[in-house]
């Protein structure tokens, strides 16, 4: 898979293709890490799966007092289609945005801890309806979440699709 | 991608041009996440190709270093 292929999903015949593949990079030495968590880690892990979670359901009943406490002010979203959103786009799209979610489920999720920071890689399945017709989108997400004054808050947080 | 693929498709990657047309960083402490839009412009199979995604990477300092640990791009119709 060159390079190329990566970004050619919206652009050419082989989308799906193209879509399958994760340009997901994780760098650094925590690979080397895996499993070797401390005591305090595992809990952290934990405590940010479960936001995960918690921001799955939040999104399909469009709780967003539940979703601002999760994201952070400084909040960088990455729809699927490349679209960038603030915290206050994406809270105002789920407020008043013309898609239903109906489900969110989690295939996967892997969190590495580093230090203050995680990031969470994972594979979620999206039901829905939008413009009166339903949707199933299959998606790769990448999420950034820090510690501050004692809580993870999620600053970052991209998706790509995959195929179904 | 782990980095070791993601080094082996560096070294397998034909001439590439790569443009980041814009960018923007946001720092939180001792991470930083940034994110802009690429401009990719090569030739796959002797013909041409310009694709456009939105990319968002996050950064840590660890050992008087900056350290890349996600990088993701999202492919875009074109770009804003």
């Amino acid at each position: 898979m060159k390079c190329s292929d990566l970004l050619a999903g919206c652009c050419r015949g082989q989308a799906m293709k193209a879509a399958m593949v994760a340009l997901v990079v994780i760098c650094g030495s925590a690979l080397c890490c895996h499993g070797q968590e401390s005591g305090m880690d595992s809990v952290s892990a934990l405590k940010i799966r479960g936001l995960e979670y918690s921001r799955f359901q939040a999104r399909v009943h469009g709780d967003n007092h539940v979703l601002d406490a999760i994201f952070d002010n400084a909040l960088v979203l990455v729809e699927y289609d490349g679209t960038l959103l603030t915290k206050a786009a994406y809270l105002s799209a789920v407020r008043t945005g013309g898609s239903k979610v109906l489900e969110i489920t989690a295939e996967s999720m892997t969190i590495q801890l580093y230090g203050n920071t995680a990031s969470v890689v994972g594979i979620y399945r999206e039901r829905g309806v939008k413009d009166g017709q339903p949707y199933l989108r299959r998606g790769r997400f990448i999420d950034t979440w820090t510690g501050k004054n004692g809580d993870w808050v999620c600053v970052a947080s991209a998706v790509r699709s995959l195929a179904r | 991608m782990t980095k070791a693929e993601v080094l082996a498709d560096t070294r397998a990657v034909s001439a590439v041009d790569i443009v980041v047309q814009s960018a923007g960083a946001f720092s939180h402490g001792s991470t930083v996440v940034v994110t802009g839009i690429l401009r990719l412009k090569g030739i796959d199979h002797g013909r041409p190709y310009l694709h456009y995604g939105r990319f968002l990477d996050t950064w840590v300092y660890k050992e008087a270093h900056w350290v890349c640990i996600t990088s993701v791009t999202t492919p875009m119709e074109k770009a804003e």
